[in-house]
């Protein structure tokens, strides 16, 4: 193993690798900040609809499920979703606070990139993250959510016979919230996902609660929302 | 005026440090265009950063940053890479020639490594880190950086060992 080793480490200190640099750097990576600074004014925007979308939609599923009328309309394209039915007891109602602070965060993640945090503390500075949240930005009384949207995977791959389907490794339910919990840095960490279909492809919206050790009433907030995540043959898994 | 000066700092700091993480942008993607695309998303990045003051140490940072975003950027292109020849540009000796086509074997058993495991590699054998910190700059465990380490270089004692198809150098192959 010691000459692949060395064979290895020849390789990647090969001087022919070297790359030639760049005579305009500065310029350049400003260039690349207000493109990545424009990006992330879009991204605001969609994770704005993203939050909307997210309320809107358990209320447009469960006024179809009990026949209360014929449904908001949404624009002239109906979202993906519409012409899906869950399986599964509707979920309570989610209301998210006013008040609440709204990131956004662009996390190459480990897992996957988050596309908004919302906080019911104000955090300074953002939550820097790479990969997993920086929690140390977070007060240990604050109640965090993060969403995001997972890049949509062929249809194929996936059951959506209304059994817990397993995704990117996670176990998650059509249309449905589902998923686990986990500690993180001191925060308990709630994970689920919404899941649709549009054409062949499937999409999933992503639901991530932080909750401080400290965290007090706010945390009755999202205490909905925690409940309604429960793990496949579990009632809840909410502490 | 603080938020100049502070620009001025990260200039000096980016052009110290830009043939490193050129190189090591090259040797982490194999691809000298990636590598740029990389280099430049994370200083750009770490330059909005360091104005809000949030960087202690913008060279780990800038790594991080880079090999996390490559990780990413595979996951979500749901990219596979092709395995080419990539011959370095410079030319060689006849008497380096077998050395050199030696190297050029790692290079390409190591483009066919999964992102997160030439990462692991590339941390390891380039930047000479420990489990630990290799862990740290992924964001995850000692334990996991071990596993993939391992199945790194299994998988490439593989490779170099039994020359398949796409490990034989081709005449006439496209180079970049």
């Amino acid at each position: 193993m010691t000459d692949l080793e060395d064979r290895i480490r020849e390789s990647l200190h090969d001087p022919r690798r070297q790359l030639p640099v760049w005579p305009d750097l500065m310029p350049r990576i400003r260039r690349a900040a207000r493109r990545q600074r424009a990006r992330l004014a879009v991204a605001i925007g969609m994770a704005a609809a993203v939050i909307g979308l997210a309320i809107v939609a358990p209320l447009l599923a469960s006024r179809s499920s009990t026949g209360g009328g014929p449904g908001l309309s949404i624009g002239t394209t109906p979202p993906p979703w519409r012409s899906f039915t869950t399986p599964y007891a509707p979920h309570p109602v989610i209301s998210y606070p006013r008040s609440w602070h709204v990131y956004t965060a662009l996390i190459p993640g480990v897992v996957m990139p988050y596309d908004v945090v919302v906080c019911n503390r104000k955090l300074d500075p953002l939550p820097d993250i790479e990969g997993y949240p920086d929690l140390r930005a977070v007060p240990r009384d604050a109640t965090m959510l993060l969403l995001y949207i997972r890049d949509p995977v062929p249809i194929a791959s996936a059951n959506l016979s209304g059994r817990p389907i397993r995704l990117n490794g996670k176990t998650m339910r059509f249309s449905d919230l589902g998923g686990g919990q986990r500690n993180w840095q001191g925060f308990r960490n709630f994970i689920g996902s919404y899941i649709a279909t549009s054409g062949p492809m499937l999409y999933s919206i992503g639901v991530n609660v932080y909750v401080g050790p400290d965290a007090g009433s706010e945390w009755k907030q999202v205490q909905p929302i925690v409940d309604s995540i429960h793990l496949p043959g579990r009632s809840s898994t909410a502490g | 005026v603080p938020a100049l000066a502070s620009d001025e700092e990260f200039a000096e700091f980016a052009a110290g440090a830009l043939p490193r993480l050129l190189r090591f942008g090259h040797v982490l993607t194999g691809n000298p265009a990636a590598a740029e695309d990389l280099v430049q998303s994370a200083l750009a990045r770490a330059l909005r950063s360091w104005r809000l003051r949030r960087i202690d140490d913008p060279q780990a940072f800038v790594r991080k940053v880079m090999v996390n975003s490559f990780a990413s950027w595979y996951r979500r292109r749901g990219t596979r890479e092709i395995v080419t020849a990539n011959p370095a540009a410079r030319a060689v000796t006849e008497d380096g020639t077998r050395r050199v086509d030696e190297r050029d074997a790692v290079w390409r058993a190591l483009r066919m490594l999964p992102p997160r495991q030439r990462a692991v590699i590339v941390l390891r054998y380039y930047e000479e880190l420990s489990e630990l910190e290799i862990a740290a700059v992924m964001g995850t465990s000692a334990g996991t950086v071990k596993s993939q380490s391992a199945r790194a270089l299994r998988r490439l004692a593989q490779l170099l060992a039994v020359p398949g198809p796409a490990m034989q150098p081709t005449n006439g192959a496209k180079h970049d």
